[in-house]
Parts: C-alpha cells; sequence; structure tokens
C-alpha cells in the first residue's frame, strides 16, 4: 500500500501536481474564499434530501407531476410506433461522456432506453443516432439489454444504433439520411446540440414527422424550441426518467423542486432587502 | 454480474473524481487525474468502434438504389482519406481533401441553417398561443430596434431593446439556468449513489 501511495504521489507530481499543505489541512486552499464552499453547502444538505425523499417515493408515497407535453407527445409516439412498426427516432447529439456534456447525453440514453424497452416489448425496430462515439457503445449495450430483457435477444442488433461521425453537421446530415430512410413515426432530440439541432429537427419537419426535445444551453434551446412541436426547455430535460419509466427518479425530482423555491425566496427577499437598502 | 461490475466502477469513479474536486489529498490528485486521462484513451477507442459501426451500417445497406449509392460514396471518402492520412500525415494531399472537399460541404450545410431558421421561425410565429403573441411582438421590436436607423426613428427604441436585453432575457436565461444547475446536480447524484445507471 505505502509503495502504491509512492507510486501515485511520484505520478501526481510528475504530472505538475503537487500536494501543497494548507491551513485547511486536506482539504483544497481555495475552499474558504471560492464557490467551492457553496457547492458542498449544497450537496451536503441536498445528499440528504435527496435520499430522504427517494426512500419516501419508494416506498409509495404519491410525488405530484405537472404535465410535460413532450414526454406526453413521446409515450404517444411510441404506442402508435409500436402499432404500426415504425421505430421512433431518439437523437441523442453530439456531447461526449467525459465532458460537461455527460449528463444531457446521459439523459439521451434515458429516452433511448425507454423506446427501445417499449419497441423490444413490442418486437419493432428502434432506430438511436449519435454524434459521438463515448455513447455509441452505452446506447447499443441499452438496446442489447432491451432486446434480452423482452426475449428477442436474436434480434439485437448493433446497426440500430448509428454513429455519424463526431462533426455536428456531419452528424446531422447522417442522422437526416438514417430518418429519410426509415421513416420513422417522430423523432426525440436530447442530448448536446448545437445548431445542427435545428438543422436535424427542421429536415425531419420537412418530412412531416413528430418532433420534440430540447437542450440546457439556452442558445441551442432558443433553436430548438421554435422549430420542435413539444419543447423541453432547462431542466425538464432531466426530468425525462421520473416521466416516462423511472420512479427512482422521482425523490430527485422532488428535491429538485424544493431547491428550486428556496432559491425562488432567496432571489425575492434578497431583491426586497436590497431595496430597502438593509442589504448592499 | 458484469451490470454490477460497470455499476460499481461507475460509482467509485465518479467519487474519486468528486473528492479530487474538493479535496488535496496526492494519492486522490493522481487517481482523479489518471481517470480523467482514461476517458480520452476510452474516446480514441470508442472512435474505432463508431468507425466499424459506419462500416456495419453502410456494408449492408438495404434501401433504394440511391441510399446505396450515397453508402457506397461514403464508404469510399471514408477509406481514401483513411489511407491518404495513414500514409501521408499532415501532407498537402490531406489538407486538399479538407480544403476543397470537406470545408465546402460544411460550409453547404452552415449556409442552408438560416433556411431552416426562417421556416422554424415562421411556424413559430404562427398566431396560435398567447406565448406565440409575445414571441412575435418581441421578435418585430428586436428586430426593428437593431437597424441602424432605428434611433432616428425614435430615441426610445434604443432603450426598448437595452431593456428586453437587460430585463426579461436575462431573466429567462437565469431562470433556465438556475434550472438545468439543479437538474445537473440531482442527475449527477443519481449516477453517483447508483439511483440512475442509463450506462448498464
Amino acid at each position: 500500500m505505502q509503495a502504491l501511495i509512492a507510486e501515485l504521489a511520484s505520478f501526481c507530481s510528475s504530472d505538475g501536481l503537487e500536494w501543497v499543505p494548507s491551513a485547511y489541512g486536506w482539504f483544497s486552499s481555495a475552499l474558504p474564499t471560492s464557490a467551492d464552499v457553496a457547492a458542498l453547502a449544497i450537496l451536503l444538505i441536498f445528499v440528504p434530501l435527496f435520499v430522504a425523499l427517494s426512500l419516501r417515493a419508494k416506498g409509495g408515497r404519491r410525488i405530484a407531476l405537472r404535465p410535460i407535453p413532450a414526454y406526453s407527445r413521446l409515450r404517444a409516439l411510441v404506442s402508435q410506433g409500436a402499432e404500426s412498426g415504425q421505430p421512433v427516432h431518439v437523437a441523442m447529439g453530439i456531447g461526449r461522456l467525459g465532458t460537461d456534456a455527460t449528463l444531457e447525453s446521459l439523459m439521451g440514453l434515458t429516452i433511448f432506453d425507454y423506446v427501445a424497452r417499449r419497441a423490444s416489448a413490442a418486437n419493432q425496430p428502434a432506430l438511436g443516432t449519435v454524434g459521438d462515439a463515448t455513447i455509441l457503445p452505452a446506447a447499443q449495450a441499452v438496446l442489447q439489454q432491451a432486446r434480452d430483457e423482452a426475449g428477442h435477444g436474436e434480434r439485437y442488433s448493433g446497426r440500430e444504433v448509428q454513429f455519424y461521425g463526431p462533426e455536428p453537421l456531419a452528424y446531422a446530415a447522417g442522422a437526416y439520411a438514417a430518418v429519410a430512410r426509415q421513416r420513422p413515426r417522430g423523432t426525440a432530440l436530447l442530448g448536446r446540440f448545437g445548431a445542427e439541432g435545428l438543422w436535424l429537427a427542421e429536415s425531419a419537419a420537412g418530412l412531416g414527422m413528430a418532433r420534440l426535445g430540447g437542450a440546457t444551453d439556452p442558445s441551442s434551446a432558443a433553436l430548438l424550441t421554435v422549430s420542435v412541436d413539444s419543447p423541453l426547455i432547462g431542466e425538464e430535460v432531466f426530468a425525462a426518467g421520473a416521466y416516462l419509466h423511472r420512479p427512482s427518479h422521482l425523490g430527485s425530482l422532488a428535491t429538485q423542486d424544493i431547491f428550486r423555491v428556496v432559491a425562488i425566496l432567496s432571489i425575492v427577499l434578497g431583491v426586497v432587502l436590497t431595496s430597502l437598502g438593509y442589504w448592499r | 454480474m458484469a451490470r454490477i461490475l460497470a455499476i460499481v466502477a461507475a460509482v467509485v469513479c465518479g467519487l474519486l473524481v468528486l473528492a479530487d474536486f474538493f479535496l488535496v489529498v496526492p494519492v486522490i490528485d493522481a487517481l482523479g487525474a489518471a481517470l480523467i486521462e482514461g476517458v480520452l484513451i476510452l474516446a480514441a477507442f470508442a472512435l474505432i468502434l463508431g468507425v466499424v459501426n459506419l462500416l456495419g451500417v453502410h456494408t449492408r445497406m438495404n434501401g433504394s438504389p440511391s441510399a446505396r449509392r450515397y453508402s457506397a460514396i461514403l464508404l469510399v471518402a471514408l477509406v481514401v482519406t483513411l489511407i491518404v492520412g495513414l500514409l501521408h500525415p499532415a501532407s498537402e494531399q490531406l489538407t486538399w481533401i479538407f480544403d476543397y472537399l470537406y470545408f465546402p460541404l460544411q460550409a453547404t450545410m452552415g449556409a442552408l441553417l438560416a433556411f431552416f431558421l426562417v421556416s422554424a421561425a415562421y411556424r413559430a410565429f404562427k398566431l396560435r398561443s398567447a406565448s406565440a403573441v409575445i414571441l412575435l411582438v418581441t421578435s418585430l421590436v428586436v428586430l426593428i430596434t437593431q437597424l441602424p436607423f432605428s434611433a432616428a426613428l425614435s430615441p426610445l427604441l434604443p432603450a426598448v431593446r437595452e431593456w428586453i436585453f437587460a430585463i426579461p432575457v436575462t431573466a429567462g436565461v437565469r431562470g433556465i439556468l438556475l434550472g438545468v444547475a439543479l437538474g445537473t446536480t440531482a442527475t449527477a447524484l443519481r449516477v453517483l449513489l447508483a439511483v440512475d445507471h442509463p450506462y448498464a
């Protein structure tokens, strides 16, 4: 163990990283003055609340959800697709796992998981497109598991998830070609998108296809909002699991809502205190 | 079993990188750096999988003759670029492929965005709901106030534009960002606590 630690420490210093002992011991010396304090405080409040509300949701306590039209539309499209034999195309975007786009890409995978499970249960085709190769094996694994669990493992083909180059517009062109070829029931765009999201959504509109989806980046979200029938805005993107097929996500959604209310109240309180001159 | 291993690996790696963010401990720093470096290596291998997938999809294309033709073009382009890149990296030939084939195609695709934007705006501006009316009115006001002669029409117009950007637009964007930050935290915790594991 000592040897391992020595080895790792030497790797650490060879990589330009040095342990600078601070007044705060093992904690980062930047802690008391930076946003890290806020991050740590939020985390320390968030985690117990998250665990408590998740256990409550797991115990069968009902958590009310406001309707989000995009998820209702997706459910309807998947049901119609299962009857007609047409897949629902899930575009998982150009986000790379391991970067700041990881969580958006995971939400794309969550939607694909839902669509793949429903398609597999009805023994129907599925169609997913990815613009970054790191999501490809994950999406293929999701589809394979869905096929296996539905008892149609032999039907699995890795080609139902298609990769079209790491360049955004190349991805959009390839995904459009796949959509034009297979004529799915609709297109769901969820993941990291830039202008290529508009390209893809408008191309799908040109084929008369239903479109839904969203992005977390405000400028990309603006483009998608005007282009899709049922947009997802901001944190709605992260609610996919709770609304579709993962009741275990309800606890985190409730925690999010509590924090949002606290943030709103804090903003209002700040405005009032600043306006009255009590806080500068 | 493989699924459990994947979940355990994801949770342990996630917690280590999170600890690396908050703590300054040589072992954790080194592990965090090694994990982040590992992601880059995995991404490079994933690209090979991507190329295999692309070949698999387009060599077994069952579609119209035109679809098969496009698949053939894609495969030829892939193979030629790969061979030129491997045999003559950073060569004039490779630069030629990018300068005279790839970039013009990309520019063409990019140029189409303007038309897509217009068609999307046309649909969005149809007055079907109160939000569509607000969108239309705000867009028209911003469009008019962006014009060079708007100040000559009325000195109030630039101030209106400033107000729209500074108050409603900023408030909306901050609201979205706040929600996204909370959603990101919740999603990250779901993954870290293995409540959510869409990768396995």
